[in-house]
């Protein structure tokens, strides 16, 4: 079959029976498409971010085939099902534990993996290879095991996932974009900040390949001016960028995400529009459906037909987020930032289908585990407080990451991946109340 | 004394509460009080520009920084050599 047969939006709604893929949860592809940035690592971050693949299961389907590191618990895997999602037959490499390396380096060491998702593409012609993002590193899976890659090369997709070509690319629309300035050294970003800082309360300093907040500075005086310049001297003055962006900083009314779909034979499709919840730079959440008027919705709408209309033309195909905002002032900012890929809120992005007419808020939270916690444990106390959702009732907490909250007897952090599903904003916001009393107790005094 | 500049700047950094403050130990891990490696980074160039000294790339782990105890004892390592 071909590519552009392929139609991610049917497959994730009405044609769910149709087509197998292989799905595979590639996180930080940036770390592969660009040069190194030097920071202060930390292992057991790097260790969660990279388990957070399993919220792949919200989208997969019975006939797939999903790569991840570990197989999951059974308690999880059924908790998952009786919550009316798809599990589909999933392989992991051998080697995983303790490795900080992608999952897709992982499969490429293990000839025996390869083996088998080359078979499992070869026994039906209907086969499809889906990544997070990609990179070489997919292409060469793709390559050793024959399969249909159904997004755009690697090239393409590393010279649009750039902070720096979004601005450029929304300009070239025509459309507005924040105050600023791209600059081409770390002097010029100093001496353009030190502008701005005149007129503005605060500004943005952003590194055009950095994701999760790293490269994003915030800056409301000239203290932390000179600290950040310290920063960008010491940790990315060796790193080739196409050019650091100085913004100002807009107090906003909402920020916006929205998810494209652009198919190889050119459609395109707008699928998820979703309001945004951010600790200031870092994504912490999304509401759906989003709290704005039908027009403003229609208004996206138009701005990601266009936007999917535009990068095919550049060569781009495959599913991309789009983070925008709305000031306070009511002015649009149409593109912030590209993600010509998957987000986390892509993974998310159906449950308006599925679940219609209600409320939902997704959420995470970092906190350091106590010693015995484990899906089972979160399970239970959900329950206890009759706070579980399930599909019976509708409404309630509905957890869909486990590994990210097992302790296995460590002192560690983690990470809760939830979204709260209700009837209204009202009874989202009881839910979230009554939940943070019971997270309290995952974590470690 | 090194200990009340590491303090200091911790506070400012961690946008510690008092009650927060009040429990800080030097053997407290840090990474509870919302220390992660975003702010790690800003809490090491903070630390250089403080004791003039400079970190070696293999020293940027935030497993070397996650208590006072042991942030102490790089800037130390740093200050003797």
């Amino acid at each position: 079959m071909g590519v552009k047969k392929f139609n991610f939006i049917e497959y994730m709604n009405k044609n769910r029976e149709e087509g197998r893929i292989i799905w595979i949860f590639n996180i930080c592809p940036e770390r592969y498409w660009n040069d190194k940035v030097l920071n202060v690592n930390d292992r057991k971050e790097n260790e969660i971010v990279n388990h957070i693949e399993e919220m792949n299961l919200l989208l997969t389907r019975k006939q797939d085939l999903l790569i991840l590191r570990d197989i999951p618990s059974e308690v999880y895997l059924a908790y998952m099902e009786s919550c009316g999602f798809e599990i589909p037959s999933i392989v992991c490499p051998k080697q995983y534990k303790q490795d900080e390396r992608g999952i897709s380096e992982l499969v490429l060491d293990d000839k025996e993996l390869l083996e088998k998702i080359k078979l499992f593409g070869s026994e039906y012609d209907d086969v499809y290879f889906l990544p997070y993002a990609v990179t070489e590193l997919e292409e060469k899976i793709a390559d050793i095991c024959d399969l249909n890659l159904v997004c755009s090369n690697s090239m393409i997709s590393k010279s649009m996932n750039n902070k720096v070509f979004s601005r450029n690319f929304a300009q070239e629309l025509g459309m507005k974009i924040p105050d600023g300035v791209v600059c081409s050294s770390l002097k010029e970003v100093k001496k353009v900040s030190q502008i701005m800082l005149k007129n503005q309360k605060r500004i943005l300093i952003k590194y055009p390949c950095g994701a999760s907040g790293q490269g994003l500075y915030l800056i409301k005086d000239e203290k932390k001016l000179n600290v950040v310049m310290a920063i960008l001297e010491k940790f990315y003055a060796y790193n080739n960028t196409s050019g650091w962006i100085v913004e100002k900083w807009y107090d906003k009314k909402f920020d916006i995400n929205y998810q494209i779909y652009v198919q190889a034979n050119g459609n395109i499709e707008v699928f998820s529009i979703k309001e945004q919840k951010l600790d200031d730079v870092v994504y912490i959440g999304s509401i759906m459906p989003p709290r704005i008027h039908t027009e403003l919705e229609q208004k996206y709408i138009e701005y990601g037909e266009l936007i999917g209309r535009e990068l095919y033309k550049r060569g781009f195909y495959g599913v991309l987020g789009v983070d925008s905002f709305i000031t306070k002032e009511n002015d649009i900012m149409p593109i912030i930032e590209i993600n010509a890929r998957f987000t986390l809120s892509t993974y998310v992005s159906f449950l308006t289908n599925k679940y219609p007419n209600k409320l939902m808020c997704s959420f995470y939270k970092k906190f350091m585990m106590i010693d015995n916690l484990n899906f089972e444990y979160v399970m239970n106390r959900f329950k206890e407080n009759n706070l579980l959702f399930n599909e019976t009732t509708q409404k309630g907490v509905l957890c869909y990451v486990e590994s990210t909250m097992k302790s296995d007897g460590r002192n560690c952090n983690g990470r809760f991946f939830a979204i709260v599903i209700a009837e209204n904003e009202q009874e989202n916001m009881e839910i979230y109340s009554k939940l943070e009393s019971v997270v309290k107790d995952f974590r470690r005094c | 004394m090194i200990i009340d500049k590491v303090f200091d700047l911790l506070y400012e950094l961690l946008e510690l509460s008092k009650d927060e403050i009040g429990r800080l130990t030097e053997t407290s891990n840090l990474v509870e009080y919302g220390l992660d490696s975003l702010k790690a980074i800003e809490f090491v160039v903070n630390l250089e520009i403080e004791f003039g000294i400079e970190f070696d790339d293999n020293d940027l782990l935030l497993d070397n920084l996650d208590t006072i105890e042991k942030i102490i004892s790089i800037v130390e390592k740093y200050l003797d050599n």
